[in-house]
């Protein structure tokens, strides 16, 4: 397992590290409060764009993505059972958006690979 | 033998099958141990004679309600109304008809289901059972069935219904006339949905998306599938054409609708949807009644809500339902491609579509709605588009199953599922039970009639329905009755075809609406000869006083009973005109409204009925010469109230463009005839000019120059009517040192709190006229601590009616501070309330009040009304004929001049009137704000009038093209055969 995390870790090293540093520059960006009002950085906005780079620099496929949807709403019954219902709002908001993209990332890999 | 070969016969039995049918009785449930009751109220307006309700539906008009409202919309309901018509119609009893009917559509739920599931391909009892549970199961449809809401119904059966006819076509297992004729039925059940076209315009979405997931991954089946599509969208749209032609001519043919309030609907958008939250969405719980929660946080509407709140097992359930969606996409079956793409888009949407304005997708629905044309008609979106949300979770939950039976092992995944269902079921008892009809509650929707309203029923029946209307009191627009019945339409509607004029949320005329309201205001204050000198301008004959209603409003005295002649029906008392009155009539004279449309409300009792009154500027007026010899009315401009309304002497002024004798009408705002002076143009009014009425007090006639005129009202004075010496010793004093209060106690309240709580002093307001208005003046001077706040509140014993608040501030320099009070015409009480908030940060506070003082205002209006002439002595004979609500035919005999005629029905350009010789149509114009009127040319003394509503014209064609529709299927049906 560890070994097969590191191999995994090995051969995707260079868009780790670009997602890495693109994740480091968002969240300072977001906590100066840049481009606000125009284009208000929040965090929500910031979990799209990573997810979007885990697909275009980790090589996250729509499954991926669909249990990261699971977990956060999984993480939002964990919420909504303990009545921090704040949270439960949050993590459902990002269950959500981790749904849609899934679905859009499952419409294209369904183009390019189921296509007959 | 014989026995063996019985076990064997009964081991056949699809257990599925049983269940399913079982489900579909989930109804029968709901009325054990009922008795003879119905559920009733509210939206849900189960029709007391369903024959009459269903044959409204073939008329785009419905003369019953309110003067008449356009029915393009409502047709639609023309199938749902059949049901329950034809075991009405065989003889059954009404509960067994509404029986019958709920277990109809909760079948058609349940086959719904388990027709699309089976179109799945190969999938197990078990998968097709969770399927048809969570489908016909779940918190979405406990909204639907407690208001057994026909568009949601028509939606819920249909979507299934689509995708498993098109996945059958798709793959071949029907063929493309297999898929016509079941698109004409399952057309037919989504015919309802066009009561609301945004829920049918979902239906067409979603057979477009399943368009969309097939073709574009697998172009291969593009034109089977594409013709499948057109051919099920086709017939679908071509059988429902009855209600969608009329409904476009309403919407964009006769100058369109601005909103959804014309087609009468409320839009809640930003309101009622604050609690569709994303989390809510995705548990199904984003119906706006469930968040509605009195002070002690107990729900208003819907008892069992808490359970879904605060139960912890019912929490953590929520939360299944969504998690073995999400993971059935997660173990996605590659072979089943097109179900996984159509559920996940579907699912998506859904969810989008039903936050609404919130986070974090709002603000792309507020684009939408700014910026796509119509897309504001999708105002509750929560409910209209939650059905796609359930249907991708019924369709991932049965694919998942599928799935982890091949990964896990069939017998374990089964025991999964039904602990599952078990506890899905315990998670939907609401609806299994019928506790969604709120029982035991005073809002209980489970309703038993009282025998009166049957009797009043047969009374109706049995020739004593009025040609003319019927105007209900008390007038909530929410109508309660003290048994148990509460509903938007009034009981009159449920039980007859009897018109009626009853208050109602979705009276969309301003005209009418101003009447209306002034009509009961006079009737409540008992000024009954001008309240009922209104009723003809509604073409109403009878009053028909509810004594069994639950209302704030007063109860009607026994004095009006010398109105009419009276029939009392248990607690029912129909109070009718003696003498004629009907929808149509040829008016005296005709007047000239020179100022607002609700200056005729104010003025209507005054004006001698048969009179017209038209509007100033109206172009088809002009055509039609009407202005020529109509005479004026209108209102003086009050110039001194706002800056002295308690004053005793008030003024007004009107620049008249044409001279001549005119009476003046004085609002009388319980003000005592004898007691004003009136001074016209510096000259004081004889006495003997002054006649005082039961609402208005009328002077005159006076002769009027051109040009500028004034009047001066001098009324008695204004009595303060808050008594304030007591205040300082109840506020108590002792503890604040001689040098710290004011220099004249006596004269200045000191509103002074060392309390660790609020402090409130009330002063109540003695002799008040809920029918008065009048204002609250004070000097103010803040010396520390808080703000104290000042209510004005009127209250009845049980409940506080209105609030009239003003936050002070803190301005340290005395300050003029006004609050002006409008009561609701309630008979109730008042009082002016200080409130001095409790210690903050353990410091006092102190606030001066001077000057106190509640005086009622004179915002009486006055009118100038046209001294009328003789009015006409040829007014012709009219006898008027009834066809149907969208026709009627007016014989006139002995006309010898071109007259007015006056349709007492909402105005609309649809109407057309034509002599029947002819057929030409006379000019059309709005009269008295609300009602259609015609200017009759004269060319013979007999003849006859037909009166029409063209929008008819698009329901028959429509209803041509639908029935074309199944014939046209039908023929080529046999034509392929051949």
């Amino acid at each position: 397992m560890k070994s097969a995390f590191s191999d995994w870790a090995k051969e995707r090293m260079p868009g780790l590290f670009v997602f890495n540093l693109l994740m480091m520059v968002l969240l300072l960006l977001k906590s100066a409060g840049y481009f606000h009002p125009y284009l208000p950085l929040t965090i929500n906005v910031v979990f799209v764009i990573a997810m979007v780079l885990a697909v275009c620099l980790l090589g996250a496929n729509s499954r991926a993505i669909f249990i990261l949807a699971v977990l956060f709403w999984i993480l939002a019954g964990w919420f909504g059972v303990w009545k921090i219902n704040i949270w439960a709002e949050r993590s459902a908001i990002y269950a959500y958006q981790a749904m849609v993209i899934g679905v859009v990332l499952v419409l294209v890999e369904s183009f390019c690979r189921d296509r007959v | 033998m014989k026995r063996e070969k019985k076990l064997g016969r009964v081991k056949k039995i699809n257990w599925l099958m049983v269940v399913l049918v079982l489900m579909a009785l989930t109804p029968v449930f709901w009325f054990v141990n009922k008795g003879g009751a119905l559920i009733n109220g509210l939206d849900t307006n189960f029709p007391l004679d369903p024959i009459v309700w269903f044959a409204r539906r073939f008329y785009v008009w419905n003369s019953v309600t309110n003067m008449g409202v356009d029915f393009s919309s409502s047709v639609a309901g023309l199938f749902f109304h059949l049901i329950q018509a034809i075991p009405f119609y065989f003889g059954a009893s009404l509960q067994l008809t509404e029986i019958l009917s709920l277990v109809f559509w909760y079948g058609m739920v349940v086959f719904g289901a388990y027709y699309g599931v089976s179109s799945f391909g190969k999938v197990s009892r078990m998968a097709k059972l969770l399927f048809v549970a969570v489908y016909a199961y779940n918190i979405y449809l406990f909204n639907t069935w407690e208001n057994v809401k026909v568009s949601n119904l028509a939606l819920v059966v249909a979507l299934p219904l689509f995708l498993g006819l098109l996945q059958r076509y798709k793959r071949k297992e029907v063929e493309i006339g297999g898929l016509a004729v079941r698109s004409i039925v399952f057309g037919v059940l989504a015919a309802g949905s066009g009561i609301n076209p945004a829920y049918f315009s979902v239906i067409v979405l979603s057979i477009v998306i399943y368009l969309f997931v097939s073709i574009t991954f697998n172009w291969g089946e593009m034109k089977r599938v594409s013709r499948g599509v057109f051919v099920s969208l086709v017939v679908l749209v071509g059988v429902n054409m009855f209600w969608i032609l009329p409904l476009i001519s309403f919407m964009f043919l006769s100058g369109g609708v601005s909103g959804l309030e014309e087609l009468g609907f409320t839009n809640w958008l930003a309101s009622l949807s604050e609690h569709t939250s994303l989390v809510n969405v995705l548990r199904l719980q984003g119906a706006w009644d469930w968040y509605a929660l009195d002070e002690a946080g107990f729900p208003l509407y819907i008892p069992y809500a808490l359970n879904y709140f605060y139960s912890l097992p019912f929490i953590a359930f929520s939360y299944v339902l969504p998690v073995l969606a999400m993971s059935s996409l997660v173990f996605w079956d590659k072979s089943k491609g097109v179900l996984y793409r159509f559920f996940a888009v579907i699912l998506v949407l859904g969810i989008f579509m039903g936050t609404g304005l919130n986070g974090p997708t709002g603000v792309l629905y507020r684009l939408l709605v700014s910026h796509v044309p119509f897309f504001s008609f999708y105002r509750s979106p929560w409910y209209i588009f939650t059905p796609l949300t359930v249907l991708a979770y019924a369709g991932l939950l049965a694919l998942l199953y599928e799935r982890l039976k091949v990964w896990m092992g069939k017998e374990l995944v089964t025991g999964f599922a039904v602990i599952f269902l078990v506890g899905y079921a315990f998670y939907s008892y609401p609806l299994i039970t019928g506790k969604i009809f709120r029982l035991g509650r005073a809002d209980s929707f489970v309703v038993s009639f009282p025998k009166y309203i049957w009797e009043a029923k047969g009374w109706i029946e049995n020739g004593k329905q009025t040609s003319a209307r019927v105007v209900t009191y008390p007038d909530d627009d929410l109508e309660s009755f003290e048994w148990g019945y509460r509903g938007t339409e009034s009981i009159l509607g449920l039980i007859s075809d009897q018109e009626f004029i009853t208050p109602s949320f979705n009276v969309s005329n301003k005209s009418f609406r101003y009447l209306l309201d002034k009509f009961y205001r006079l009737l409540k204050m008992g000024s009954y000869d001008s309240a009922l000198a209104i009723l003809p301008y509604f073409g109403a004959d009878t009053l028909l006083i509810k004594d069994d209603a639950s209302s704030l409003s007063p109860k009607i005295d026994t004095d009006i009973e010398s109105w009419g002649k009276l029939t009392t029906i248990g607690s029912w008392r129909f109070l009718e005109k003696e003498g004629k009155t009907q929808k149509f009539y040829i008016p005296g004279s005709v007047y000239k409204n020179l100022g607002e449309i609700q200056d005729f409300a104010d003025v209507a009792s005054y004006l001698t009925f048969p009179t017209a009154v038209v509007s100033l500027g109206d172009s088809e007026v002009a055509k039609a010469k009407v202005y020529d010899g109509a005479r004026d009315f209108g209102r003086f401009k009050h110039i001194n109230y706002e800056n002295n309304p308690s004053g005793r002497d008030q003024l007004y002024e009107y620049d008249f463009a044409k001279g001549g004798e005119y009476y003046f009408v004085v609002e009388r705002n319980g003000v005592v005839g004898s007691e004003i002076e009136v001074w016209f143009n510096d000259e004081l009014v004889r006495r003997n000019l002054i006649e005082e009425k039961d609402a208005v007090i009328v002077i005159g006639p006076l002769a009027v120059d051109d040009g500028m005129n004034r009047v001066k009202l001098v009324f008695p004075e204004a009595q303060n009517l808050v008594d304030t010496s007591g205040f300082n010793e109840v506020v108590g004093l002792s503890k604040l040192r001689g040098e710290d209060l004011p220099e004249e106690p006596s004269q200045i309240l000191v509103a002074f709190n060392d309390w660790e709580k609020e402090k409130r002093i009330a002063l109540p307001v003695s002799n008040f006229d809920p029918f008065v208005n009048y204002q609250l003046t004070f000097d103010y001077k803040y010396i520390y601590g808080s703000v104290p706040i000042i209510d004005v509140l009127q209250s009845v014993p049980s409940t506080p009616l209105k609030v009239f608040p003003l936050s002070v501030g803190s301005n340290m320099d005395w300050e003029r501070k006004v609050i002006r009070v409008e009561p609701a015409g309630i008979i109730s009480n008042l009082e002016v309330a200080f409130r001095m908030p409790g210690k903050n940060m353990g410091g006092r506070s102190k606030s001066y009040f001077e000057n106190l003082e509640f005086r009622r205002v004179f915002n009486n209006d006055v009118f100038f009304v046209e001294k009328p002439g003789d009015g006409r002595s040829d007014v012709p004979e009219i006898v008027v004929e009834k066809i149907s609500p969208v026709k009627y035919r007016v014989s006139v005999g002995g006309a010898t001049d071109d007259f007015v005629m006056v349709f007492s029905e909402t105005y609309s350009s649809e109407w057309k009137m034509a002599k029947i010789d002819d057929g030409a149509p006379l000019v059309h114009f709005s009269v008295n704000g609300f009602a259609n009127g015609w200017m009759v040319p004269v060319e013979d003394e007999d003849f006859i009038l037909e009166v029409y509503y063209e929008r008819q014209n698009f329901y028959l064609t429509g209803g041509v093209m639908s029935l074309g529709t199944m014939v046209v299927v039908g023929v080529w049906l046999v034509r392929k055969r051949k």
